[in-house]
């Protein structure tokens, strides 16, 4: 239900038997690995060792550079309201977004079985404009819409932000900012770390499928609800910081905590909206905040398709807005970059797609260990945000375009990994690879230089 | 029989000293649980009708689980808060503003 890719990965809907089968269930699912992991902290407790504690001097990170992509000279923006062209004045082909169209707003079931793909709202920029858009399912172009986990790296740029602007460095330690990360004895953490989900806090990101023993669950809606940053910093390190990546909304809440004390609160009340939202004319963008008034940067930004495409343009112009620099100098390059720590951890067929960047995900790969780009059809220089339940934002800048499709997807198709309940004709439920492939379409000629490399896909017969 | 009642005694002994455990070591875990299924669809609720603007069918619809069952909701359209009964917890949200959504209480 919330974040990941939020659950677009540890997903699947909450199951629908019997409630004696649900006690079952939990009871399995609850106990085997909450035994485990306490006969793991009883011997390491026994062996008075714990693998968190050393921390070795790290590098400074440098923001430098220029995004790995072609930044385009503007002659129009879009704060007032995207310009808008045909597919044809584009160069694109009308008859493959027919195709594209088709395929997302086909019903395949209806509402209550929560079955095919279920599309609330579709946005394709080109160069700028805006040339085809359609709402479905009660949603309007008005629609400030739930974006889970979108607002990941939605919650980058506004830390970018503040980076710009000196409240923040990239290798602070969180201590130096958050007197409650020392309580809970994170205050080594980097930002740095916390923008690429590489903390080491202890977290388990699990959403539906577990939600007695996730994390994320407690700290949404129980209790950590009451102040979501201090939830976090209390689960204590796992690993030292900036050695493992893991998926986790704990991160970028933890940010969200280090934001507000480095900006104070009469500052942080608004920032959001006076740093980023207004400048770039999100007008729509809603950020719910918890009960001690920090921002859900994890999970609750609302807006429209067509603001949340403001995001993506933001970033296809390296964080610079009308002529100004809103982002720092090579925070996009950073956000693009994998996370290190990503090489060095063990891969899952949930994880295997992630390919981090910070807050964002990359078409990456990783040719060491045999893992392909996650999308093949499109270019390597592809980037996204994605929310749990089929939301993302997908950046193609050697395209110049954007996609942004918002949906509420219960049953994907199964080449999402780790998802048992899953549809197998990628045409009759969201699947990315085919929504990419389709986009791709629409670009006559084909597209130079797309992630598809040899190898085969990890994800088949997922 | 007298051993084979001996051996299920022992059994079900050993599964009630291991659950009491579980329950021992997790407890702050396992205790609050029950107040999640309506903490989650209060806060979903509130902001699907009152960030979103849709329905109070649609936004059902939305939050919807087939997991556990919910006792009642209440809706206060004018206040903009909703309130949801699960699993013998109470709990509610509310409408803050325009830029802050909703918030659980």
């Amino acid at each position: 239900m919330i974040a990941r890719k939020d659950p677009s990965r540890r997903r699947s809907s909450w199951p629908s038997p019997p409630r004696i089968t649900w006690l079952i269930r939990l009871i399995a699912s609850s106990a085997a690995p909450a035994l485990a992991l306490a006969t793991v902290a009883a011997l390491a407790g026994v062996a008075g060792c714990s693998s968190a504690t050393a921390t070795e001097p790290r590098d400074a990170i440098v923001l430098e550079g220029p995004p790995p992509f072609e930044v385009r000279r503007r002659t129009s923006w879009p704060t007032a309201g995207w310009p808008e062209a045909t597919p044809e004045e584009v160069g694109l082909d009308p008859a493959a977004i027919g195709r594209l169209e088709a395929y997302l707003f086909a019903r395949n079931g209806d509402d209550a079985d929560r079955r095919g793909q279920r599309t609330n709202g579709f946005v394709l920029i080109k160069d700028g404009k805006l040339v085809y858009e359609r709402y479905a399912r009660g949603y309007d172009a008005d629609t400030p819409t739930l974006t889970w986990s979108v607002s990941k790296s939605i919650a980058n740029t506004i830390v970018g932000r503040a980076v710009a602007e000196g409240f923040l460095d990239l290798n602070d330690a969180i201590g130096e900012h958050y007197p409650p990360a020392k309580d809970g004895g994170v205050d080594d953490v980097r930002v740095s770390d916390l923008l690429r989900m590489s903390s080491g806090v202890d977290w388990n990101e699990t959403y539906e499928t577990s939600p007695v023993f996730s994390s994320v669950m407690a700290m949404l809606y129980t209790r950590g609800r009451g102040d979501m940053a201090a939830f976090v910093a209390s689960h204590g390190l796992a690993h030292p910081p900036g050695t493992r990546w893991s998926y986790s909304s704990g991160d970028t809440n933890l940010l969200m905590g280090v934001l507000r004390a480095a900006l104070g609160d009469e500052r942080n009340a608004d920032y959001p909206w006076v740093a980023l939202f207004d400048r770039i004319g999100m007008s729509s963008a809603v950020l719910e905040r918890d009960a001690a008034g920090t921002f859900i940067g994890s999970s609750y930004v609302y807006a429209t398709p067509r603001d949340l495409a403001k995001w993506g343009f933001l970033m296809l112009n390296d964080g610079v807005w009308e002529g100004e620099r809103l982002l720092p100098a090579g925070w996009v390059k950073f956000s693009l970059t994998m996370a290190p720590a990503y090489f060095n951890t063990e891969l899952t067929p949930g994880t295997v797609d992630d390919n981090p960047g910070a807050q964002v995900y990359l078409n990456h790969g990783d040719p060491a260990r045999d893992v392909p780009p996650p999308w093949p059809a499109a270019p390597r220089d592809t980037f996204a945000a994605q929310g749990h339940w089929g939301k993302s934002i997908f950046v193609f800048p050697s395209l110049d375009m954007i996609a942004v499709r918002t949906g509420d997807d219960r049953v994907y198709a199964c080449d999402i990994p780790g998802n048992a309940k899953c549809e197998p004709d990628s045409t009759k439920a969201y699947s990315k690879i085919h929504l990419l492939e389709l986009i791709m379409a629409t670009v006559p000629g084909g597209v130079e230089g797309a992630g598809t490399t040899a190898k085969a896909d990890p994800k088949e017969g997922g | 029989m007298r051993k084979v009642l001996k051996i299920v005694g022992a059994v079900i002994g050993c599964v009630v000293a291991a659950g009491a455990v579980f329950v021992l070591f997790n407890w702050s875990t396992l205790s609050t649980f029950p107040a999640m299924p309506s903490s989650y669809e209060a806060k979903e609720l509130c902001s699907c009708l009152f960030v979103e603007g849709r329905s109070q069918g649609d936004c059902e619809a939305f939050v919807r689980q087939d997991v556990v069952g919910i006792d009642g909701r209440d809706y206060d359209m004018e206040g903009k808060k909703v309130t949801v009964r699960a699993l013998w917890s109470e709990n509610s949200a509310h409408y803050v503003s325009r830029r802050y959504g909703c918030v659980l209480d």
